[in-house]
Formats: C-alpha cells, sequence, structure tokens
C-alpha cells in the first residue's frame, strides 16, 4: 500500500491539514502536498481510466509530463477539466473527480476495450469507420462521442477571472532549478534586467532531491541564499506558479502564471498570462525521465523512479512497501538506496546493462540491496495494482526465470531534455548516442530579425545532467549573455560542487531486448493514447514511416501530454523496426503551449463589458433609455428601430417610415463617417479617389461621390461637402470611415507623397441627425436662428448655422426621398439638441426611426447601399451609376480596371427594380432561374435579388436586384426562387418606387 | 523623480469613476479642449513659427511638453495633439488659422471627438503594462513620454505627468469600454508585483 512516513517531506507543513474531497470522498492532505500525493498519502493508486482501453491506470510521474492523471477540478463555476493532479496544490475544501470512466473509477464498462485491444490496433478508427458511410453520421460518431474525450466540458459560466500583462526583460531565464538560479544570478549581477519563471510553487528543482552540495552547503541551502540575493536586485523579477508556454519570433515570450489554481477563494485572477519581449531567452527546463518500456509497465504501482524518490523526499508518501526497481542507469539507484534507508523493502534492482554501475551500485550492493544485472522485467502482473514482477534477462525473449513479489516499480530509462522550448522558433535538436537523448545543437540555435541566436539552454535541458556540467554552463551563459545585453563586466564564480559520480546510461527500448509478440501487445510506450509497441511497429510495416504520419495514424505523442514522457521511446522503437538510427528518424515538431494553457488566459479580461469594443454614438445612451431594438454595424450598435409597448419590429418599422413620410423623423446618423481632407492638393487627391470629380465642387455644395478599388470594384459612397477653398469634408458609410481613412492615407503615403493634403478622420467629433420629412423645414424654422429656407440653403447645400442656440453645419441631402436635414452638433450637445428636437418637434408627432426604415426609405427611391447593391465584386456600371463615372479625368483608382474586358461586357447583371406579382416580399438573395442547366446539372441563373423589403408606403412588397439584360427587360416577368422550390413570377421594374422626379426633396 | 509642470486644467472638472474596491484612483477628465495640429514637423521654420504663436515647445518624438495652462503632445511626424481649457479652444483655433493661413497646415478641433481617463497610485504603470503592449519600464516610458499604442482592443495614448499618474485617451465613442477596462484591470487583488 501506499501511506506517508512519520517523518513527512520537505515540502509538507504538518501542522496544518487540508480537506479535500475526490470522487465524493473526503481526505486529508497537509499544505504543501498535490493532489497527487495526498491521494497516494491515502493509498490511493487507482486514479484514472486510460483513453482508449479504459485500463487503470495510476500516477506515474511527479511533474508536468503526467499523462493518466488528469482530473476535473473544482465544481460549478470554478470547474476546469484536464487538471494535472500532479500539478494541483491542494486546498481547503478542493473538489477534484478523475476522468474519462463510465460509470465509476473501480468499475468502467469501457474496459471491455481492452479484452477487445486486439480487434482495436493502430489505425483502427481510420480502417473501421469508413464504411459504410451513413453510418459515421447516425451510429459511430455519437457512440465514439458518448465514450472518448477526457475531461468534462464546463456547464456553468466560469467565475474567475483572468488578464493579460505586458512586460519586457533583457533576459527570461524559465526554470528556477540550480541551473536556473546560477543563471539568473550571474546574469543580473550585471544589472541587465531579468526574469526567472518557475513552474512549481518552490525554488530549487530536483537537485534538491539528492545527496549534493554546493560551495558547502545542502542544495537547499544555497538555493535560499541565491533566492536571498536575488530578491534584493531591482533588476530581476521572479514568479513562481509560472510556465515557459511559448516562444515565438523576435523574442516573444507566452508566460502562463497560475495565480490562484490553488485557492479558488482568493481574490485576483486565476490565471494572468504575460506576453513578454526578451532579449535573450534561456531555457534551464531540466530534463523528463523516461519509462521504461515492459509488458504491464502501465499498471498502478509502476512509476518513474524519480518520482518514486519525489514523493518519497518531498512529500514523505511511500508507493508500496516492497518497490522494484528497474533501470539502465544509475540515477534509478538513487531512489531503491533512498527507500532502503526510510527502512522500505526494495527485492532488487534490476539493471539492463551487463556490468551495472558505478559508485552507486557499489552503495546499493553494501547497503544489502540485491542488484541484478542484465536482467530486467519480463511482465508486471496484478490488474489495479502491481502484484509482483516476472524477471528475465535483458537480452533474451522475456522467459521467466524468477518471479519476485511486490507492491511497487519504480523504472527509470534515461533522461529526456525538456527541448520543447528551445524547438519552438526553430532550434535545432542533434541526437547523442551516448547519453540515449535527443539536446539542443547549439550551432544552429533560433535566431531572431538580426539573424542572431536569442534562445539559450542550460543544464539538463542542454543534455548535461551533472551538477558539476551545470553550474558551469550557467555560469558561463548567465555571464556572456548579460555582457551581450550590456551588462557590466562582474563575473562570478563557478559554484564548487560535491556530488558522486554516476556511470553512463546504456540504450534499452524494450524490455527484454527480444521480447515476444505477446509481451509487446501489452508493453505500452504512449499512456494517455494507450499506444502500445505493436502499433507503432503496425504502423511501420503499413507504411507510416515518417515520424509526424506515425504520430498521426497511432496517436503516439498526441493530447495533452504531447508525448513529453511516450515521444523518444516511440521514436526509438520505430527507429529499431525501420532498421535505421534514430537521428534519422528524428522528433515531431514540438509546438507552444508546453504544457495546456487556458481558455480564460488566452481571452485575458475580455469577457462581460470588456468582451468587445461596442462604439456608441453620443445618442446612444437615449436610445438605451426608449428600447431601441439595436443591431451591430461594424463596432457600432445602431438603433435598428423603436418598438413601443407591444408592438412587434416590423410594425415598428412601418410606423416610423409612414411618419417620416407624412410628417417628420429623426435618425441618429452619428456613425457616418466624416472625414476632413485639407491642403493645397486636396481637390487634385479627391479627383483620384473618387470615380467622379470633385476638384470643382462649389464652396457651400455638396456631392454625392463613388470610391472603386484600382482593380474597379465599388468600396464605398457618400456625399462630399466642400468646406473652404482647400478643404473637403468626405462622409463615409458607418462601416467605412476607418477603412476609407487607411485607403486615403495609403495612396498618400506610397503613392501620391509629393501631393500636399492632410487627412483627418474626425467622425467622433460630431453627432449627425438627420431631421427628414415635408415637415422638417417648419421643424427647424420652430428652433429659430439661420435661414434655411429654399432660397437660402438649397438642395445638396451646406451652410453653418446657428439653429436653437447651436452652433451646427446643415447639409441639405437625403437619403430618403423626402425634404431633409443633416445637422451636425458637437458630440457633447448632440443628446441636448436630439432631446431639443424631439421637444419641439412634439406637434408633428415627431419620432426617431431606425437603420431599418432608413433602409426601406432609399430602396423606395432606388438608392443604393454599399454592402446590399455591392458585395466587392460589383462596379458602377453594374448599378447603373455610369453617370458618375468622369470621363474628363486623367485618372482615378479603377479607372483602368474598369475597361478590362470582363468589366465591359455587356452581359454583366444590373440594377433593377423588382415587384412580385402577387405583392409579396421576395426573399432576400433569392436567384432568377433561366432555362437550361449548366455543367454541374445545376439550373441556370439570371439575376438575384440584392435589397427587398416590405414598402408600407407602397402597401407591397419592393426589391432591388441585379438582372442579365435588366434595364432592357423593363416588364418582363421573370422567376424567382425560394428555397422550398416554390416560384415567385417578379416583374422588372424601374428601380425608383417612389417620387421618380425627385420633386418631394426639392422644395 | 522628474515631474513635469502639469496645467491646472486636468484637475478642474475631473470625476472619480474608480471606488475602494480598486488599486488606482481612476478619473474621466472632462472640461479639456483638444486641438489637432497636422504640419510637416521636419519644417524647422514652421515649428519656431508654431512655438512663438502657441508659447509652448515643441515636443521631441515621443514626448510631451508642459506649460501652466497647456500640453502638446507629438503623435506623428506631422500631427501634434494640443490640450487647453475648452473654453479656450476657439480662440486658440481661430488663433493658429489666421497665423498660418499661408503654410500647408491643418488645425481642428477635436474636444468631442476623444475622451481623457487619468490614474493615480503607486501602481500606474503595471495597469499599463496589462493593457497596452508597451513597455512601461521606468527607463522606456520616462515622465514626459507619451505612447500611441492600443489599450486592449482600441486605439488610446498614454503619458506619465508625474511617476504615479497617467493620462490615457482615446476615442469618444468607445469611452464605455476603456472605463470598463481600467476599472477591471485595476480591481484589488490583481496587483502583478509583490
Amino acid at each position: 500500500m501506499s501511506k506517508r512516513f512519520s517523518t513527512k517531506g520537505r515540502l509538507i507543513q504538518a501542522n496544518k491539514p487540508i480537506k479535500f474531497n475526490f470522487n465524493g470522498k473526503n481526505f486529508t492532505g497537509y499544505q504543501g502536498d498535490t493532489l497527487a500525493s495526498a491521494l497516494l498519502a491515502n493509498d490511493k493508486l487507482l486514479l484514472a481510466r486510460s483513453f482508449k482501453y479504459h485500463r487503470p491506470r495510476g500516477i506515474v510521474s511527479s511533474g508536468p509530463e503526467e499523462p493518466n492523471f488528469l482530473v476535473n477540478l473544482g465544481k460549478g463555476h470554478f470547474f476546469e477539466p484536464n487538471q494535472r493532479g500532479t500539478m494541483t496544490e491542494i486546498f481547503e475544501g478542493l473538489s477534484a473527480t478523475s476522468q474519462n470512466h463510465f460509470p465509476t473509477l473501480e468499475f468502467d464498462v469501457g474496459e471491455i476495450n481492452s479484452w477487445l485491444a486486439r480487434f482495436l490496433p493502430a489505425g483502427f478508427y481510420y480502417k473501421m469507420f469508413i464504411h459504410p458511410r451513413p453510418f459515421w453520421k447516425y451510429v459511430y460518431e455519437p457512440f465514439i462521442r458518448m465514450s472518448a474525450g477526457l475531461g468534462k466540458a464546463p456547464k456553468v459560466k466560469d467565475r474567475s477571472t483572468y488578464e493579460h500583462f505586458h512586460a519586457f526583460f533583457d533576459v527570461v531565464i524559465v526554470g528556477g532549478g540550480v541551473s536556473g538560479l546560477q543563471t539568473a544570478l550571474v546574469a543580473a549581477r550585471t544589472g541587465v534586467k531579468i526574469l526567472l519563471i518557475e513552474q512549481q510553487s518552490s525554488w530549487g528543482g530536483r537537485a534538491q532531491i539528492d545527496e549534493a552540495h554546493i560551495d558547502g552547503f545542502t542544495v537547499n541551502e544555497w538555493v535560499q541564499n541565491v533566492l536571498e540575493e536575488l530578491n534584493d536586485m531591482p533588476n530581476a523579477t521572479l514568479r513562481t506558479r509560472m510556465t515557459g508556454a511559448g516562444i515565438y519570433d523576435h523574442g516573444y515570450f507566452l508566460g502562463y502564471e497560475q495565480l490562484n489554481d490553488h485557492n479558488e477563494n482568493n481574490d485576483g485572477p486565476r490565471h494572468r498570462l504575460w506576453k513578454i519581449r526578451s532579449k535573450q531567452i534561456v531555457c534551464c527546463t531540466g530534463a523528463i525521465e523516461r519509462p521504461l518500456s515492459f509488458a504491464g509497465n502501465d499498471i498502478p504501482g509502476v512509476l518513474l523512479a524519480s518520482a518514486v524518490r519525489d514523493y518519497a523526499v518531498n512529500y514523505g508518501v511511500s508507493i508500496g512497501q516492497k518497490t522494484v526497481v528497474i533501470t539502465n542507469n544509475d540515477d534509478a539507484y538513487k531512489t531503491a538506496i533512498f527507500l532502503k534507508e526510510m527502512g522500505l523493502e526494495v527485492p532488487v534492482i534490476l539493471d539492463a546493462r551487463e556490468h551495472g554501475g558505478g559508485e552507486v551500485t557499489a552503495k546499493a550492493r553494501k547497503m544489502g540491496i540485491r542488484v541484478e544485472f542484465g536482467k530486467v522485467i519480463a511482465k508486471v502482473t496484478g490488474r489495479k495494482r502491481v502484484s509482483g514482477v516476472h524477471v528475465c534477462l535483458s537480452s533474451g525473449e522475456g522467459e521467466t526465470i524468477e518471479k519476485i513479489a511486490c507492491d511497487a516499480v519504480a523504472m527509470s530509462g534515461g533522461w529526456t531534455p525538456v527541448v520543447h522550448l528551445w524547438s519552438h522558433c526553430g532550434g535545432k535538436l542533434e541526437w547523442s548516442d551516448e547519453g540515449s537523448m535527443f539536446y539542443p545543437d547549439k550551432s544552429r540555435p533560433p535566431t531572431n530579425q538580426n539573424g542572431e541566436s536569442f534562445v539559450e539552454t542550460v543544464g539538463a535541458a542542454s543534455g548535461k545532467l551533472q551538477l558539476s556540467e551545470i553550474v558551469n554552463e550557467a555560469t558561463d551563459v548567465g555571464f556572456n549573455i548579460a555582457i551581450t545585453m550590456g551588462g557590466k563586466e562582474i563575473r562570478s564564480n563557478v559554484p564548487e560542487v560535491f556530488q558522486k559520480s554516476e556511470d553512463p546510461v546504456e540504450a534499452f527500448w524494450f524490455s527484454p531486448r527480444r521480447a515476444k509478440r505477446k509481451l509487446r501487445n501489452k508493453t505500452f510506450l504512449d499512456f494517455q493514447n494507450d499506444v502500445k509497441i505493436s502499433d507503432v511497429e503496425l504502423a511501420a510495416r503499413e507504411g507510416f514511416e515518417s515520424v509526424e504520419h506515425l504520430k498521426r495514424y497511432t496517436t503516439l505523442g498526441m493530447a495533452t501530454d504531447q508525448g513529453k514522457l511516450s515521444n523518444v521511446n516511440g521514436l526509438a522503437v520505430l527507429a529499431n523496426t525501420l532498421s535505421s538510427p534514430i537521428s534519422q528518424v528524428g522528433t515531431t515538431t514540438f509546438r507552444p503551449p508546453y504544457t495546456p494553457i487556458s481558455m480564460g488566459s488566452i481571452a485575458g479580461s475580455a469577457r462581460d463589458s470588456v468582451f468587445q469594443p461596442v462604439r456608441m454614438s453620443p445618442i446612444h445612451s437615449w436610445h438605451i433609455e426608449n428600447d431601441a431594438f439595436f443591431e451591430p454595424v461594424g463596432f457600432w450598435r445602431r438603433p435598428y428601430c423603436f418598438p413601443r409597448a407591444g408592438e412587434a419590429t416590423n410594425q415598428a418599422v412601418n410606423r416610423e417610415i409612414l411618419q417620416t413620410r407624412s410628417s417628420v423623423g429623426l435618425l441618429d446618423a452619428s456613425t457616418l463617417g466624416k472625414l476632413i481632407v485639407s491642403g493645397p492638393d486636396a481637390g487634385t487627391f479627391l479627383d483620384l479617389i473618387y470615380t467622379n470629380m470633385m476638384s470643382n465642387l462649389a464652396v457651400g455644395k455638396c456631392r454625392y461621390g463613388l470610391m472603386c478599388s484600382e482593380n474597379g470594384f465599388l468600396i464605398d459612397d457618400g456625399v462630399v461637402a466642400r468646406i473652404d477653398e482647400n478643404s473637403f469634408l468626405c462622409h463615409t458609410t458607418t462601416g467605412g470611415a476607418e477603412r476609407i481613412h487607411s485607403h486615403m492615407e495609403e495612396w498618400l503615403q506610397t503613392e501620391w507623397w509629393d501631393l500636399k493634403v492632410f487627412t483627418q478622420n474626425i467622425t467622433e467629433q460630431y453627432a449627425q441627425i438627420a431631421v427628414v420629412g415635408p415637415n422638417s423645414r417648419k421643424l427647424l424654422e420652430k428652433l429659430g436662428g439661420t435661414d434655411i429656407s429654399q432660397d437660402a440653403l438649397g438642395f445638396m447645400e451646406w451652410t453653418d448655422a446657428s439653429l436653437g442656440g447651436y452652433q451646427a453645419r446643415v447639409f441639405r441631402i437625403s437619403f430618403s426621398g423626402e425634404l431633409s436635414f443633416e445637422i451636425s452638433v458637437g458630440s457633447s450637445v448632440g443628446l441636448n439638441f436630439w432631446n431639443t428636437l424631439l421637444d419641439v418637434g412634439a406637434e408633428f408627432d415627431i419620432m426617431p426611426y431606425g437603420t431599418e426604415a432608413l433602409h426601406v426609405m432609399r430602396a423606395e427611391k432606388g438608392f443604393i447601399m454599399i454592402g446590399d447593391e455591392t458585395d466587392g465584386t460589383i462596379i458602377p456600371q453594374d448599378l447603373n451609376l455610369d453617370w458618375a463615372i468622369s470621363k474628363k479625368k486623367n485618372d482615378f483608382i479603377g479607372k483602368r480596371a474598369l475597361e478590362r474586358d470582363f468589366m465591359k461586357n455587356p452581359n454583366r447583371w444590373k440594377l433593377v427594380g423588382l415587384e412580385t406579382l402577387d405583392g409579396s416580399v421576395l426573399p432576400d438573395g433569392s436567384y432568377a432561374v433561366g432555362t437550361g442547366s449548366n455543367a454541374n446539372g445545376q439550373k441556370n441563373t439570371i439575376g438575384r435579388v440584392t435589397s427587398t423589403y416590405f414598402s408600407p408606403t407602397l402597401k407591397k412588397g419592393i426589391a432591388m436586384g441585379l438582372v442579365h439584360n435588366g434595364p432592357e427587360r423593363l416588364g418582363e416577368v421573370i422567376k424567382f426562387e425560394k428555397v422550398n422550390g416554390e416560384v415567385v413570377p417578379t416583374r422588372i421594374v424601374d428601380p425608383v418606387f417612389y417620387d421618380k422626379t425627385g420633386s418631394k426633396q426639392n422644395v | 523623480m522628474t515631474k513635469l509642470v502639469v496645467s491646472k486644467m486636468f484637475d478642474q472638472h475631473k470625476t472619480q469613476i474608480s471606488d475602494n474596491t480598486h488599486y488606482l484612483k481612476v478619473f474621466r477628465d472632462m472640461g479639456i479642449g483638444m486641438i489637432t495640429m497636422r504640419l510637416n514637423l521636419d519644417d524647422q521654420v514652421l515649428k519656431r513659427k508654431l512655438r512663438h504663436v502657441l508659447g509652448i515647445s515643441i515636443p521631441p518624438v515621443r514626448h510631451i511638453e508642459a506649460t501652466t495652462d497647456a500640453i502638446l503632445a507629438w503623435m506623428s511626424p506631422d500631427e501634434l495633439l494640443y490640450f487647453c481649457t475648452r473654453e479656450e479652444v476657439f480662440n486658440r483655433l481661430n488663433l493658429l488659422r489666421d497665423s498660418f493661413n499661408s503654410e500647408h497646415t491643418l488645425f481642428l478641433d477635436v474636444s468631442d471627438a476623444r475622451v481623457i481617463f487619468s490614474m493615480e497610485g503607486d501602481r500606474v504603470r503595471e495597469v499599463i503594462a496589462k493593457l497596452a503592449p508597451i513597455d512601461t519600464d521606468l527607463n522606456s516610458l520616462a515622465v514626459g513620454e507619451i505612447r500611441r499604442t492600443r489599450f486592449s482592443q482600441v486605439a488610446a495614448a498614454v503619458w506619465l505627468s508625474e511617476e504615479n499618474r497617467a493620462a490615457v485617451i482615446c476615442f469618444g465613442s468607445v469611452e464605455k469600454y476603456l472605463s470598463d477596462l481600467l476599472l477591471v484591470s485595476s480591481k484589488k487583488g490583481s496587483e502583478v508585483a509583490d
């Protein structure tokens, strides 16, 4: 059984017990425990079910590489799936559940897959679910969705908050072990600005586990000394619980800080995503121990030897009373020795090497531990936990030569440097036969914008596993990097290290070397994805020889752990099957993030009211108070209509239109873009920007203009007013203000930089209110002030005015066909002016109208709308706007494009009005069908609807559309098809339905 | 610490929008007028003339200049932003237009187009760094420097007028967004540094 020693552990505060809940049962742990260590201390070993076969699984590791022990952490508003129990610190009231089982962890019906394993080989899903086709949607997918998946999706809104933080450093050092601390210290002493981060809650890394001395101190004491010095330096920032998630181009670095995962009741954000720019990044990310591959290596109770030691030293937890150790290197001996010292049994150390190891082997033997060279595990027995091992010769086929009873197995297959961050931005790896590892090739580092290296590695991450090598490299790298960053030449000594020497690891990829098929079928490479040796071999035989293909086919190295434990073993098996060297097989691509980061941290604070900026006009508050029904227009929210009590939106729209057409209505047009174009060359410039002539516009006049892209397609329209000799005010569409401003600036800055023109976007300086309808002038005259009679202010003219005491600019323009004034006042008085108009207009039953009424009224008049009649493929001629294309001008943007054959083609569909014979409203976007069908068997089309509304003025449906030879076919009836296949006979008519002569707007 | 001479106008019409759940004081500054100036800042004659007309030095790249009743901010190689009281805008605008009527310049009242917030407290740099992708280190964003940048998803400009005091301007239509952003980011409990 697993339990806690009476002496507790290095990180445990024995006087602070903590109650928590796992799978509905209450447990007690201590401050400092992880969920993993606390459950192990309570003899909970079976903690998960595997993904594919639902095999019982236990904890394998003690760190972020854990493939098995994933939990649904927290409940309700704090819920988060797929959290690694080995990294989750316990806190009072913590609640977690295991994942991936049905109905319970102890009894999982999915385990039947385990018995069916021989029918579920690599590629099973690809082979099986392809036939018969319809089965996928109705049978296979629903079934797979139910049985697969790791954590649950949260059901309620996340209560936690998240945020981003931008930071800049000279050097970021990732990893707070001995290598990171020494690098940081050496660099910081030179005065450069550094950040040192550590993913766990405490500093020092794994070196503290073992017996060693640095500068005469224990590792632990040395760590405290270094921290003390660093904490006093203003140029050093130190953060724990922060993971280096990714390295990107230009020294961009993502740090994932988990502030409150260990306490759901704390104030403040749960996670903070640090977006860092750093000139140099040093990865002191250590190494991860590899499992060994033998049959039954996934049974609960089989752990990495380092993890067994971590749990014992850090948390005072023993995994078993009788632990068999299997290894191909010296490091695992330390686990055996420590367990023995704690009074636990170690029946045998199985060393795959024919000649065993160095000093530690001798020490183990001296302590009375049985050590066997050249012998390994043939298979582990037990189901929900280890009951014993069968021993065989390491070079054999797996014939059992001895059975040994035990309740735990500590395995070590050597160490894999954590090279993920090094690789994210293109750092290359080299294979070392001697160390059996991929390590960073420092001659091919990730390079920055100057082609210089910007990522370094130190210590175990470099493949250096001995403490003396580590401090050497750290001192070197820390100083050299700091100097290139402009640090002072303050050198630090290389600390003196005392540590027992170790013999080299020996490559040993599966146990035994010539294992029989039966054993290979039970030997797991990837615990998280249930990939066995036999799967990799099968994939290789089927031709999936590239390591990237192997990954996709077998799922080796996928999912949340991304193969931190399994990759190298898998590659080795693949290399062996292909009879090629491991270095040639290579690794899969390392991509950020290093470990999963939360969606919340990516969103940061962007939720609720700051999810997205909502642009508000100066009159927005009035719209809200008056129950406007809003629609998004760009980032703005504009009132679609203003429904009154009991009114449907279409009723409100009809009411607003009838009122405006018969008396007067108000529109908040503040969102329309307003660009000032000013300078001696402003006229010349606008002649180039617009298709029609603007330079000859008289001061005080307005002109409607069109803009095309350089390909001749319509991009925007609006009214231009000439303010003075040098200045124009260009109105754009609501969504077009920023876009057109950028368009103008781009041409000015890149092509016509010699023109003396300034452009300025002043959209938000003004509230612009359209006063529309036959009574509009009467209303404004009631306000008093400037004369706005037809004689003083004609159609398409503007004037600066004083109206009811408001300083205003009045434009006599109309988008509705009615007598209409667009009045702009300063935004700060916009709301007051709006209210004044409503008060004064009460006698005319004045009411505001929204964007839908605006749309209907412009459609009644046959005015086009950018985005309705245009879709990026429409040229002015398609909309019969030839009159707005100047023939006098030498050039304008789009001129040459409009000369292309395709643009001149008489077969282009053209704008017409459409009137259904039965008066119904055509569905938006519907197509008119012609005769015959095209090559794909689809009916030929001859036109489509671009705008369609019910006109309350005309009491029938009206529409505009683009129709083949449309203008020549006025009066003809064509057929539009509905989605249900019904056909609507529709007559082609003039697009101007209302007041064709324009007499109403010009009075 | 450097302290700029800052006009009193920033104190006259400000409304505190933060409360005791925030670790900074956040204000909305009203009553400040703004004039956008477009002119070629490489033209030394123009610059001298402008300094003479306004009685304020022309700030170098990414800096602001302040007098007791005005601030002038560098915005781009051909743009400055001038702050004065709202009452003064009309006169200053006319003065500028009259003085430069023969040169290629543009002066516009943008007082209503933009809004100003200010923040006070020991951690203003920190709150800026949560929202803007700029280096807020003392050596990078010194007192009196201005940055045109973004605050989360909207364009904004920011400067420190004293070590513990920052001003942020954004477009008027996103006033609510920026004010919510500043408040969310300065909630007690979310302090970054120890």
